[in-house]
């Protein structure tokens, strides 16, 4: 049921959170399953700024609850997320 | 907060493969011999783990017991079929609950009905709580619900409804829920699984908690979505990693507590006050090393927790602090209250959004602190220093967060690129972050500001000496630890990469095995024996350190230094709580004293009625356990003065059944011709001959008497070095004969920590003690009483041991004391009937008439003592000259 391809939604969250996040870094590195959350990247500010630039670039409304390494801990899960958020059923 | 208002899920209309799911638990690789030989070896290191925490007495008896159970546990669970295992944990958690609530005082067997009854207890109040969250009607419905049965619950932690038996049963109930039932309902109104009970109920009664009362807050999804999502094997690992880890914390809090920690009124100069401030932040190695012990135990049975704690004393700046010291707390307040904050506000900007999140995080940090304190100790005070210390936190924390909002900080996918530079830059932010989190810490745990401001006013050339040391050494640890360990690629997905097979696996038990086989070897007493045996200066220091670490079960007595120590100390204050954790090992004595100015004893508080259990007293107005006297001697009557210790106090007994008192009775019975006898019971409970030195000239001198009778104790050797060393510390004065060039000789100074000082002295102690003898028979010269020695045993320590006694009965004799023998007072009776059933080491009602019996024989009968006859007057005149 998706409706975007895969490099629309991660290539920008990945250009992101290297741009914003981890200037200076191998982008190479940063895999689509490489612990964001766990691993000190995302910390409290970083999600807050995550979600400020999915909200805006995607277009989604994200909730509170959706902050959690369940859901932004990788690009693989963030992107699943806006997927699902993206998705006819959501909207 | 939209999702909280509405009793169904947000989630619940997800498509099935949109909702995040626990992931299927991974398969170990490689044969069935290597998964055995890998559980043989988690267990090694678990067992040895057990063995060292019970042979220094790490935490309480009952947390030892559930750390054995867990040992054996695991390895059951781990050999179950793989969907039999959250039941088995729920069940062994509910047997862990039986032994250990059903503890006693009385004996090291529990007391399964009354373990019982409390368990049953607390799953039926449990259950009801976690059926409130279940409840079919609106969020804000069920936590008002949850609100109303909270204070049910606090009324019988308040007291006010008596529970007998059960009142244990309430600060663990707390315990298990007073967070996790903020978590639970939160996250069933967010998520989209369904909780079962099964998953309830291993999720709130987590068989760690009910030892450890200050628990980490576990989070419910991850708890949940982390079982098994790794190879059981490296989890496994993990955790007994964590569990050693934990062990170093505490012991490393003992070398702390026990070597340099320094209560606020005795910092005296600028050097002490680094020492003061320091030491104060590494008491949270207690609270670090329980987080890691529990949480470990968890990971034996596959429940993949997170890290409690992460090198905390590194933190690189204020919001580096909160994100790694108390993890678990940090993410219950960023997810229950921080981001819901942000998400409603965030409309007003971000800038605005996180200015009122942050605010009102803290605020909520610091009630639920002081809500946790009223639950776990059963009250609460308001205080400015705790006060100042959140406000502060929060305000450091609050700039911090605006900065990195601002200014971004930075971050690394791999550590290798750190320049000298940027390594330095590290370094420096380690150190100012680590001297404010420790002078904030210093305040918290300060009783009064004032006090806490006085402290700085002692500030000199040498707190910015040793400060500098301290800080270097801190650079250092952020170089040696944050950068130089992590030279290659940082992240990596560990269930791809690590499994039983792997060579990082055994690397990880080689780790874990060699540093616990060495621990072991170190805290074993053969080892401690050797050390002393050897007599060298070298080997008396480590022997002292060893000490030290190993002394059993010394990490009970209530300090109460600061927030966490006041929830983790197990007084007697704790009442059934400290007999349950500490079951078989009787009542801890206690007694109403107070301090003394200008000397370290103790004395009984005058006029005060006291209770410990069912033992209750009143002092007189001159501070004795005995009937009230007159300051004057009355006309004709023969007054002796009693010193000793708690035996001669009367620990446990009644007033009449006190050997003193008996005698006294019977003098002015059998004697009723001889003018009246007065024996005045001057004993305080652990009074050492260097006390009783000071006793003499303060207290008795005034009461004139004719005689004064000592009770000496078999530790008499023991209590003066300890008293010698504690006088010294405090820079007080020790009697004029004594020998002061020992402390040259031992190498020995005000500032030598008590271990090693008492240790380096111990090759003195009998010229100590002969010293403490002759100054207290000098000073009954002086007051004119004839000094009567008593060497009374005690029972549960018999046979005795004859050279000590020996030694102790020749320097009384050769003090001058009119000496008394009694060291076959107990010949013919096993220990067991002259003791307190609750407190062995305290003599009974039979034993004291035993004593009263013997004692009185002696007094009438001795003519070196001479009561009568030619009487107190001419012992008196001859004293006198």
């Amino acid at each position: 049921m998706n409706t975007t391809n895969s490099s629309e939604i991660e290539a920008p969250i990945k250009a992101f959170i290297m741009t914003e996040f981890l200037p200076g870094e191998d982008a190479g590195q940063l895999a689509e399953d490489t612990p964001l959350i766990s691993a000190g990247i995302l910390d409290s500010i970083a999600t807050l700024r995550l979600v400020e630039f999915l909200e805006k670039t995607f277009s989604i409304e994200m909730a509170a609850h959706e902050t959690d390494a369940e859901h932004l801990d990788t690009i693989e899960r963030i992107a699943r997320l806006v997927r699902f958020k993206k998705s006819p059923l959501v909207r | 907060m939209d999702a909280l208002r509405n009793p169904v899920p947000a989630f619940a209309n997800r498509p099935a493969a949109a909702q995040p799911r626990p992931p299927a638990p991974v398969e170990i690789q490689g044969s069935r011999v290597t998964e055995l030989a890998g559980l043989a070896a988690v267990f090694a290191q678990v067992a040895l783990i057990a063995l060292i925490m019970r042979n220094v007495g790490l935490e309480p008896l009952a947390f030892r017991r559930v750390v054995y159970i867990a040992a054996v546990g695991f390895v059951i669970n781990h050999l179950l079929p793989l969907r039999f295992r959250p039941r088995f944990f729920t069940t062994l958690s509910l047997c862990s609950m039986v032994v250990i609530l059903g503890g006693t005082i009385d004996s090291r067997i529990p007391d399964l009905a009354l373990g019982l009854v409390r368990t049953g207890t607390i799953l039926a109040v449990g259950a009801m709580v976690i059926g409130l969250c279940h409840l079919p009607i609106g969020f804000w419905s069920r936590v008002a619900l949850l609100v109303v049965a909270g204070c049910a619950i606090a009324i019988f932690r308040a007291g006010l409804w008596e529970s007998g038996g059960l009142a244990v049963v309430w600060p663990v109930l707390a315990s298990m829920l007073m967070f996790r039932a903020i978590v639970y309902l939160y996250d069933l109104a967010t998520s989209p699984q369904r909780a079962t009970w099964s998953h309830a109920g291993s999720y709130f009664f987590l068989f760690p908690n009910v030892c450890a009362l200050l628990f980490p807050v576990v989070d419910f999804r991850t708890f949940w979505q982390k079982y098994y999502d790794e190879q059981a094997l490296v989890i496994y690992q993990r955790g007994a990693k964590w569990m050693a880890r934990g062990v170093l914390h505490l012991l490393l809090y003992r070398v702390v507590d026990r070597l340099f920690m320094l209560e606020a009124t005795a910092v005296t100069n600028g050097a002490e006050l680094v020492q003061f401030v320091v030491c104060n932040l590494f008491l949270y190695l207690k609270v670090s090393g329980v987080f890691h012990l529990v949480v470990g135990m968890l990971l034996l049975f596959g429940y993949n927790l997170p890290e409690t704690n992460h090198r905390y004393f590194l933190a690189s700046s204020f919001t580096d602090y909160w994100r790694r010291v108390n993890i678990y707390w940090r993410n219950f307040i960023m997810k229950v209250f921080y981001y819901p904050t942000f998400f409603r506000f965030k409309r007003w900007g971000q800038t605005r959004a996180l200015v009122i999140a942050t605010l009102w995080s803290f605020l909520v940090t610091w009630a639920l602190h002081l809500y946790q304190t009223w639950w776990i100790k059963g009250e609460v005070a308001w205080s400015w220093p705790d006060t100042l210390f959140w406000t502060s936190l929060a305000l450091l924390v609050l700039a911090n967060s605006l900065w990195e909002l601002k200014r971004n900080r930075q971050r690394k996918l791999t550590t290798g690129h750190y320049s000298a530079r940027e390594a330095m830059g590290l370094a420096v932010r380690t150190a100012a972050t680590f001297t404010v989190i420790a002078v904030l810490w210093s305040l918290w745990s300060t009783p009064t500001v004032g006090l806490w401001w006085h402290l700085w006013s002692l500030a000199d050339w040498s707190t910015v000496g040793w400060g500098a040391l301290v800080l270097a050494s801190v650079m250092l640890g952020a170089i040696g630890f944050e950068v130089l360990p992590n030279r290659g690629p940082r992240i990596a997905a560990t269930s791809k990469e690590s499994h039983v097979t792997s060579r990082q696996f055994r690397l990880d038990v080689l780790y874990g095995a060699v540093p616990l086989l060495v621990l072991y070897s170190v805290v074993h007493p053969q080892v401690q024996l050797r050390l002393a045996a050897s007599g060298s200066a070298g080997a008396t220091d480590l022997n002292a350190l060893f000490h030290v670490v190993s002394e059993k079960d010394s990490d009970a007595r209530g300090q109460g230094r600061g927030y966490y120590e006041n929830l983790t100390s197990q007084d007697e204050g704790a009442g059934q709580y400290f007999e349950m954790m500490n079951p078989g090992q009787g009542r801890r004595y206690s007694q109403p004293t107070g301090e003394v100015e200008g000397v370290h004893f103790r004395e009984l508080i005058p006029g005060t009625q006291f209770k410990h259990h069912d033992w209750s007293f009143a002092t007189n107005r001159w501070g004795m356990r005995d009937r009230d006297y007159e300051l004057t001697k009355p006309a004709g009557s023969v007054r002796i003065a009693m010193l000793g210790s708690s035996q001669v106090m009367g620990y446990g007994l009644r007033d009449d059944e006190v050997f003193e008192a008996a005698i006294e009775k019977r003098l002015n019975t059998e004697h009723s011709g001889k003018g009246g006898f007065e024996i005045l019971n001057f004993a305080v409970g652990g009074m050492s001959p260097l006390g009783q030195v000071w006793l003499l000239q303060a207290r008795v001198r005034r009461f004139q008497p004719d005689f004064v009778v000592f009770i000496a104790h078999p530790n008499d050797l023991e209590w003066s070095n300890r008293d010698v060393v504690r006088t010294l510390r405090k820079r007080f004065s020790l009697p004029p004969a004594f020998p002061l060039e020992i402390f040259d000789q031992a190498r020995v100074r005000s500032s030598t920590p008590e271990p090693f000082a008492v240790t380096r002295l111990r090759p003195f102690e009998s010229r100590m003690l002969a010293a403490c003898y002759q100054s207290i028979v000098d000073e009954c010269r002086r007051m004119g009483a004839v000094p009567v020695y008593v060497f009374l045993p005690v029972p549960m320590d018999l046979p005795l041991d004859e050279k000590n006694t020996a030694m102790l009965l020749r320097l009384a004799a050769e003090a001058g004391f009119s000496v008394v023998d009694f060291s076959g007072i107990f010949s013919g009776h096993e220990p067991n009937e002259l003791t307190l059933k609750d407190q062995g080491r305290h003599i009974n009602a039979e034993g004291h008439s035993l004593i009263a019996r013997e004692l009185f024989d002696r007094l009438i009968s001795d003519t070196k003592i001479d009561l009568f006859g030619q009487g107190a007057g001419i012992s008196r005149q001859d004293n006198l000259k």
